[in-house]
């Protein structure tokens, strides 16, 4: 994920409305730039059916959980967020980015993203 | 045992891909057509077997290529008089010869420089580049008598493995998971292990198919440990995530599968899900597995030196044993390079000084823990190597493919040690006495992990499918 500001072409269909249920409801501005986007676009994929309460429910808990946790324990932020490759806003909280990282792990680990229907 | 994930009602069902109703609009279309098939399909059987297992568990020394029985196991001495001279029409009897020496004007008949030894308890002639197999050959028996019909890599090893020619069915290894599932909870019921030989032979391709779970529930396919580097890869968590995170991601990624699971009936998410879980299994399980600190040296003495570098057939027969010990249902093992169209004389004995060792060592080391009694053991190859040379008749002769006898070994649990069973003509060339078809072989081997091979099976598209087609005999004289 970049954070250009760009549209992001490659996430998969799922990818956006969930993220989008879960942050509503937090406040966007403390989310890193390619999700506040998407919180703000106004691309709804078609189906998206019933899924929005239970599944935003528990990823919101899951973020949660990481938040507190990074929160608790700044210097595994920081290892987390020094994995990969991609640039990194150090203007962005550090817990708080960890914590999106997280759910947004769970998401691309989904296998409605990773299987091409 | 068998995780109930893998066994959910839809997969009963087994709506396939190609979904009938697709997407949300067909969704009470959906359910009706799943209870109305529902009736019509076969539950998974229970994790029992038809009747007492002689074995437990097993492991297939799959030598890939087509090992030569004529070097190796099946001697034949007559060969030495006729050593040059042409086959004869009456021994070849049409057989179909593959592209490789079709165009050969010639056949001449090659007898191998290799000797044979008699060894063990009844006398067993076997080949002078198998020292180490020779002191195990007690607990050996040896069929000289395998036979199939196919002449090309690819669809006899499919066929071995799977019962068929044209790849599609489930393997050998994911019958068993899908009938007996896994004794151990961290570790798949289905572990693959490849090895390369160290002949110069053009390997033969191994194809994930060839230990996939066709149209079995896809939880049951064989999972192949990586043969450099780490056996799997990323097994510790991401710097900065600890268990109990990783635990709770793993349950959202579980929960949010299972919903979509529930709304699409694809099983291939509930195998998602298992395997996921697996993942996270074999996370604690796999370090203490492939730690070897643990083993004296003793067992790399036994072993031999290759054991201790991991990707051998040495390392992976003392990473099978410890897979077994801990409740892997089934280990194949994979060793390539046996395809010796040219240079036997070079290659053979390379391929031999690769497995001779490690895999009396594996039998040994079995047997002293107990182990070889409720272990199948099996050896051979997809076909074994014809009796005429291919390309001009030379010193470092080459030797075609021959599917209609080739030898296999067994060993362990069920298997009746110390005998010879089937044998060939002169020539090595057909059977004269107790063939075994490669049906007849897995028909045998489901008979000594429990199960009645006619009653192992699956309904699909209105057929009961198994492992042995519609044929194969138990073969009972090779049965304790």
């Amino acid at each position: 994920m970049h954070s250009t500001g760009r549209r992001p072409r490659n996430l998969p269909a799922n990818v956006k409305p969930l993220l989008t249920v879960t942050l509503q409801g937090e406040r966007p501005r403390n989310a890193p730039p390619v999700f506040r986007h998407l919180f703000w676009s106004s691309h709804f994929p078609g189906r998206f059916l019933g899924r929005g309460s239970t599944a935003a429910s528990q990823l919101r808990e899951i973020h949660g959980a990481a938040w507190q946790r990074y929160g608790g324990d700044p210097e595994a932020a920081e290892k987390l967020l020094a994995v990969g490759q991609s640039p990194r806003d150090n203007a962005l909280d550090p817990a708080e980015l960890a914590a999106w990282t997280t759910v947004t792990s769970i998401l691309l680990n989904l296998d409605e993203t990773i299987t091409r229907q | 045992m068998n995780d109930p994930q893998t066994h959910t009602t839809l997969d009963a069902v087994r709506l396939s891909r190609r979904r009938l109703l697709g997407g949300a609009a067909g969704y009470a279309g959906t359910a009706a057509l799943m209870s109305l098939l529902a009736r019509d399909s076969r539950a998974a059987p229970s994790p029992e077997t038809h009747f007492a297992p002689r074995a437990k568990r097993m492991v297939f020394l799959f030598q890939s290529g087509g090992p030569s029985q004529l070097e190796l196991l099946d001697y034949k001495p007559k060969l030495r008089e006729l050593h040059g001279s042409e086959l004869p029409d009456s021994i070849r009897r049409g057989q179909r010869v593959t592209g490789m020496t079709s165009g050969q004007e010639n056949f001449p008949v090659i007898s191998s420089p290799f000797g044979f030894h008699q060894v063990g308890q009844a006398g067993t002639w076997l080949g002078e580049l198998l020292p180490h197999t020779a002191k195990a050959i007690d607990d050996i028996c040896i069929v000289r008598s395998l036979h199939t019909e196919a002449i090309n890599h690819d669809p006899a090893i499919t066929y071995l493995q799977t019962g068929s020619q044209q790849p599609g069915r489930p393997s050998l290894g994911a019958w068993l998971s899908y009938g007996l599932g896994s004794e151990a909870e961290d570790l798949p019921a289905f572990i693959v292990l490849i090895s390369h030989g160290s002949s110069a032979d053009s390997n033969q391709g191994l194809l994930e198919r060839l230990w996939g779970s066709g149209f079995l529930p896809s939880s049951h396919q064989g999972v192949k440990l990586r043969s450099s580097g780490d056996p799997v890869l990323y097994l510790s968590d991401p710097p900065g995530v600890d268990r109990e995170l990783r635990r709770r991601m793993l349950d959202g990624i579980a929960a949010l599968n299972r919903q979509q699971l529930e709304r699409s009936g694809d099983a291939e998410i509930s195998t998602r899900i298992a395997q996921y879980e697996m993942a996270f299994r074999m996370q604690t399980s796999v370090p203490g597995l492939t730690d070897l600190s643990t083993e004296p040296d003793s067992t790399f003495a036994m072993y031999g030196d290759e054991s201790r570098r991991p990707g051998t057939f040495a390392a992976n027969c003392l990473l099978a044993r410890r897979l077994l010990e801990r409740g892997v249902r089934f280990v194949q093992l994979f060793h390539r390079g046996w395809d010796h169209h040219a240079r036997v004389v070079t290659n053979l004995p390379l391929q031999c000084r690769d497995v001779d060792q490690p895999q009396a060592a594996l039998l040994a080391d079995l047997k002293n823990r107990g182990m070889l009694d409720d272990t199948l053991v099996v050896w051979g190859g997809e076909f074994g190597r014809a009796v005429y040379a291919q390309g001009p008749l030379q010193a470092d002769y080459g030797r075609d493919h021959h599917g209609r006898c080739f030898s296999m070994w067994m060993a362990g649990g069920g298997i009746r040690p110390g005998i010879i069973y089937g044998e060939t003509d002169d020539y090595g060339y057909n059977i004269v006495r107790d063939p075994v078809h490669i049906h007849d072989l897995n028909a045998t081997l489901l008979h000594c992990l429990g199960f009645d091979h006619r009653r192992l099976t699956f309904r699909l598209q209105g057929r009961d499918y198994r492992l042995t087609d519609v044929h194969g005999e138990v073969v009972a004289p090779l049965l304790t």
